[in-house]
Order: structure tokens, then C-alpha cells, then sequence
């Protein structure tokens, strides 16, 4: 059986180890709010999908989650922060246009949740 | 001579299928909150994200386990390759069309630039394409060795 099946075993057990040590353990992460900063009231998309137009904010959350229109807000997991709270560059937007209108909104985060608004 | 080094890439190229099956599997399956959400940044699988997020990974694990055993071997091989083709032409698509998305990937593969994820999901895929047209030769031989001593 061990003879068998052993090279195959093997595999298995590096997989779990390798696992077991590269994958941090399953914390939740603290969010931080950001609120899109429209530089000249542009929602284009270069400018949507710019980490540099996204601002930290105190307040709370006002714009809703169910809304595809125009970039709002988005929570940001910890992880994905400089230690002076601003976004990485590794940190990716994605962003989509609202029908033909020229206007923007957030499609895709890699951490967090994404809040736009109508537009 | 030649069937020794045919039979060691055999081995070889099931030990390494197994070891990254199963590690990308357990990786999404402990994972999944963030590997569904990523999934459904995905704008062509969005609508069956949270399906595919519990189908791959447990069809990466139970793809390793077919490749264990001898009896489950050619299902495995062709379940590794269909699943090894789909996510190379995938991840080619991510790097044509959108590769400002994060990577909804397992374990540390997630660290990799979509052209390194490009260059390692070939080589799988080429791993797998190998393993399994030699699984069908040494079947066929087998099966004529088996003819031959019959007549």
C-alpha cells in the first residue's frame, strides 16, 4: 500500500505542510472607509480606477451598496494599506461605465466592499 | 531503457499534478469568503461565481485523490487536464482583457503577475497533456500484450 501509493501520499502531505505554512491564519481584518475625491467633477475612468483620487474618510458609509452608477465610497481591508493609512499600489480598482454616459463606477476592488451611488 | 524514463515522467508528473491540486484546492476551500468575492469581480463569471467557487476547489481536491489510486487514475488525468486547459486559457484571457484584476487564485500562486501565472499553468497543462497521452499508451499496450497472450 505505502509502496503504492507512497509517492502519491507524499504529494499530499507537501501540499497540507506547504499549506499549513504559507497561509496566515483566517483573521478577520479591520476596514477602512474611502471616498472617491472627483478631481474636476470627472468620473472617467482613468481617474476612477486612480488610487491617488481615493481619500481616507472618518465619517461613516453613505453611499449604498446595491447602486451600479457612479464611484462613491469603498471599505478597504487593513491589508491593503500603507502604514500611513493611504492605498498601495498593489491595490487594484476597476472600474465600469454606467451605460454610455461617460461616467464611471467601481466593478472591482481587490479588498473590500464597494459602495457607489446613483448617478 | 525507454519505458523506464516514460514510467519516472509518468511519476513525476503525477506526484507534481497531486501536489498542486491539492494545495490550490485546500487553499481556495479555506479561503473561499475572499475566493467567491474575487470570483465575482470576474465579469464573464460573475452570475455563477458563487457556484464555481465551491465547484473548483473541490474539483481540484477530488482531481488529486482520482490521480492516487490506480483504479480512478484516467478519470483524474482527464479531469487534471480539462481543469489545467480551462485555467490557462483563462488566466490568457485575464492578461489580454483584464489584468487589473487581482488574481482569484490559491495559496501563494495568488502572488504571482499574470504573465508568471501564464508560464506555470502552461507548464501544468503540458505536464497534464503528458501524463495522460502516456497513461493511454501504456493502456493500449497493455491491453494488445494482454490480446497477444489470449490468441
Amino acid at each position: 500500500m505505502i509502496k503504492k501509493y507512497g509517492t502519491g501520499l507524499l504529494a499530499i502531505i507537501i501540499a497540507v505542510g506547504a499549506f499549513a505554512f504559507t497561509n496566515p491564519v483566517n483573521k478577520k481584518l479591520g476596514t477602512k472607509l474611502f471616498r472617491y475625491s472627483a478631481p474636476g467633477g470627472s468620473y472617467s475612468q482613468p481617474n476612477v480606477q486612480d488610487n491617488g483620487n481615493w481619500v481616507l474618510i472618518t465619517g461613516s458609509a453613505n453611499c449604498p451598496s446595491n447602486v451600479n452608477q457612479r464611484a462613491c465610497e469603498m471599505d478597504v481591508d487593513d491589508s491593503q494599506l500603507n502604514p500611513d493609512n493611504s492605498l498601495k499600489s498593489s491595490f487594484s480598482i476597476s472600474a465600469q461605465q454606467y451605460g454610455s454616459t461617460g461616467v464611471f463606477y467601481v466593478n472591482g476592488i481587490s479588498s473590500g466592499t464597494i459602495h457607489n451611488k446613483t448617478f | 531503457m525507454k519505458h523506464q524514463i516514460s514510467k519516472t515522467v509518468s511519476q513525476v508528473a503525477k506526484f507534481l499534478l497531486i501536489l498542486v491540486f491539492t494545495y490550490t484546492g485546500i487553499s481556495k476551500l479555506s479561503g473561499h469568503e475572499q475566493f467567491a468575492a474575487q470570483l465575482s469581480l470576474q465579469p464573464h463569471l460573475a452570475p455563477i461565481s458563487l457556484f464555481l467557487s465551491w465547484l473548483l476547489p473541490v474539483a481540484e481536491v477530488l482531481t488529486s485523490l482520482f490521480i492516487l489510486f490506480d483504479q480512478t487514475l484516467l478519470l483524474g488525468l482527464l479531469s487534471g487536464t480539462f481543469l489545467m486547459t480551462a485555467f490557462t486559457i483563462y488566466v490568457a484571457d485575464m492578461l489580454l482583457y483584464q489584468s487589473s484584476l487581482p488574481c482569484s487564485c490559491g495559496g501563494v500562486i495568488a502572488q504571482l503577475t499574470w504573465k508568471e501565472h501564464l508560464i506555470f499553468n502552461f507548464f501544468f497543462m503540458c505536464l497534464s497533456w503528458v501524463a495522460l497521452i502516456d497513461h493511454f499508451k501504456q493502456r493500449t499496450k497493455r491491453i494488445s500484450t494482454n490480446t497477444k497472450e489470449v490468441s
